[in-house]
């Protein structure tokens, strides 16, 4: 009888539904609470924009904190060394370098609902269509990432089924974001952000009183030399990949800029800087797990489940409730910012922006639709995850190429009056299929930068040949349901 | 006389018997050794992996048809003859994941014998040794690593410079407008 690599069981699976029905009738119970305040748009889309400075900075914090930071910073720790586990962490540049840019886009767009709107109407409908093609594509990678990781963890820790463990965090998830809208989705965030600040420092002095720093570092040069090596080639490669990754997920996504419409005035730029400051840490602390997993030669059947192996294998059962409440807080708070902002994406962009056009314009009926719409994500989410595909490392940077490839345009855009709009669209569709090429024949680490270089280019050159001449003004008009392009 | 022939012959028999019985028992136990060998695991994949980051995840599949649980030995060898090999992993899992490996060859093999149901072992055999399986680590070209690295440097000091000077703009534009106002 050959058992699964995923038989690697701490919990028990009574403990850990336990778990899971807990914190499920706590995020729904708050979900429906919340609720009260989003029964209007811009309630349920953009929470009234009256988001405060301590809530804005816990959201990013939490959303930028996935389960991505906690499993997938271990195992970049572990296939690539020290330069791995610093590569994630520069992830924290990005919501730096979007602190102020929340600021512009709040002045520019006061009345605004998504970033694609912005690109609408700020370069037109052709690079409108490219931006959505990438920003949806991006979504459904980074939603898909987090479902696996949820039943791959509820699967590893507790021995629960991976489909039914990522169909129950899927289904929580959905029914409190449809419930709450971005008031729940921000609340929650909240108190999930401080559940794995808590939960992360925890866990690694806990694994630090266990082990011998010095004792891991000499079995990392025995048998793993390379993770230590200052020139490692694949690492070297994917430093600024991973930062420049991490700058077109926040700079593009709709779940930045939906947080930045949302936060009152003056508060945006504070809260993003904050967020920056307080997330640098823990892909360092997560990565360190990875690295120590190696050191011990703690057997790994997938690598992506190295940090939770290994704060289990050390800590008991303790550590693996830890781990789980940790993971679990993560992935609830990334999924949930996911399903909100990319389902404004579809409802304000596509459904009413391209499908419905002109019939439908009422707020009412937007609101409806953002809720439905939510549901529909969250059942395409859950098809995709029940065929598990590759690791999540695979699954994510397929994405780096896309969204790599927006960071010029968006800058420039937000930015520059002279930013030629054609060339904004050629930008990303080139560069999105130069980079995955790269991804493809040189390697995940290169593609983001390749997709970046090959976009920033364009538009260089473009605007440069043939600048345009932008009136700002545009950009605090109406939403785009009620001027058509 | 014909009693002690007759008694002879009988202990005779009975002693061919006897040993009929205990060959027969030897051929049982051989047989019951035989079937607590499981069958060769095989790893999985091509016969030659190639990682270019110094990682890989070995996996292997055991015999579908055992019913005990399985434990697997993998060794690791420089040589395709398994000259001096290292046992790396022993355990129910399987597949193992290597990383942080510099350029060079490496050769592995698994084999597998059956567990009791609490976990301990059985006195059965292990089974032969799988096909060895071939790790080539060909890290990427130094100086293209470099390279990229380099220009990732400074797109990100382009990117980096542009959101700089596109936000001090901005803040002055408000503040003359504010100022104008």
């Amino acid at each position: 009888m050959t058992r699964s690599p995923n038989e690697v069981a701490i919990l028990s699976p009574t403990l850990g539904w336990g778990l899971i029905v807990g914190f499920a009738i706590l995020w729904l119970g708050l979900g429906l609470w919340w609720g009260r305040k989003g029964k209007s748009l811009e309630g349920f889309m953009l929470a009234n924009r009256n988001v405060g400075l301590a809530l804005g900075a816990a959201t990013a914090v939490a959303t930028w904190i996935t389960s991505n930071t906690t499993m997938l910073a271990p195992q970049l720790a572990l296939e690539m060394g020290v330069w791995g586990m610093l590569s994630y962490a520069t992830a924290s540049i990005g919501l730096l370098m979007f602190a102020p840019m929340a600021k512009r886009i709040r002045t520019l767009m006061p009345r605004g609902y998504t970033s694609a709107e912005f690109v609408r109407l700020r370069f037109g409908k052709p690079a409108w269509i490219v931006f959505l093609l990438i920003s949806l594509f991006y979504a459904l990678t980074w939603l898909v990432s987090m479902g696996m990781a949820g039943g791959l963890l509820l699967e590893a820790l507790a021995g629960i089924p991976y489909r039914w463990g990522m169909s129950v965090i899927l289904a929580v998830c959905v029914g409190y974001t449809v419930a709450g809208g971005l008031h729940a989705v921000i609340g929650t965030d909240f108190i999930q952000s401080v559940i794995v600040l808590i939960g992360i420092v925890i866990v690694v002095v806990a694994v630090l009183t266990q082990i011998e720093p010095v004792a891991i570092h000499g079995a990392l040069v025995e048998s793993r030399p390379a993770l230590l090596t200052v020139l490692f080639p694949a690492a070297l490669m994917s430093v600024f990949n991973g930062l420049l990754f991490g700058l077109g997920e926040i700079f593009h996504s709709n779940v930045w800029w939906s947080r930045a419409l949302a936060m009152r005035e003056g508060v945006g730029q504070k809260a993003y800087a904050l967020a920056g400051l307080i997330w640098l840490p823990v892909p360092i602390l997560a990565g360190f797990l990875g690295l120590a997993a190696a050191g011990l030669d703690v057997p790994i059947v997938r690598p992506d489940m190295v940090g939770p192996l290994l704060a289990a294998e050390l800590l008991g059962s303790v550590g693996a409730v830890l781990v789980f409440v940790v993971v679990f807080a993560s992935l609830a708070s990334s999924i949930d910012s996911l399903l909100a902002a990319t389902g404004d994406l579809v409802v304000h962009d596509v459904l009413h922006g391209l499908v419905l056009g002109d019939h439908d314009h009422s707020q009412k009926s937007e609101r409806r639709h953002a809720a439905w719409t939510i549901v529909g994500l969250g059942l395409l989410t859950w098809t995709l995850c029940m065929f598990k595909l590759g690791t999540l490392a695979t699954v994510l940077f397929f994405a780096g190429p896309l969204v790599g490839s927006t960071i010029w345009p968006i800058l420039t855009g937000l930015y520059w009056r002279k930013t030629n709009p054609r060339a904004a669209a050629w930008a990303m569709a080139v560069g999105s299929v130069i980079g995955l090429a790269a991804y493809v024949f040189i390697g995940w680490y290169v593609g983001a930068l390749v997709g970046t270089v090959v976009s920033m280019i364009i538009v260089l050159v473009a605007t440069k040949i043939a600048p345009a001449d932008y009136d700002w003004s545009t950009l605090a008009g109406p939403p785009p349901s009620e001027v058509q392009s | 006389m014909l009693q002690g022939v007759s008694s002879r012959l009988r202990r005779s028999i009975s002693a061919g018997a006897l040993n009929v019985f205990l060959a027969t028992l030897v051929l049982l136990a051989g047989s019951a050794i035989a079937t607590a060998s499981p069958a060769t695991p095989e790893l999985e994949g091509d016969r030659e992996l190639v990682s270019s980051n110094g990682a890989q995840l070995l996996s292997w599949s055991g015999p579908s048809e055992a019913d005990a649980t399985l434990e697997y030995e993998l060794q690791e060898s420089t040589s395709a003859e398994f000259d001096a090999p290292e046992t790396r992993y022993r355990g129910t899992l399987p597949s193992w994941y290597i990383s942080g490996r510099l350029d060079g060859r490496s050769y592995f093999r698994v084999r597998a014998r059956e567990l009791s149901d609490d976990g301990e072992e059985v006195a059965g055999a292990w089974s032969d040794w799988s096909e060895a399986q071939v790790l080539r680590v060909e890290h990427h070209d130094t100086r293209l690593a470099v390279a990229l690295f380099i220009v990732g440097a400074l797109v990100f000091t382009a990117t980096a410079a542009t959101a700089f000077l596109g936000a001090r703009g901005s803040s002055r534009e408000a503040a003359a407008r504010e100022e104008a106002a």
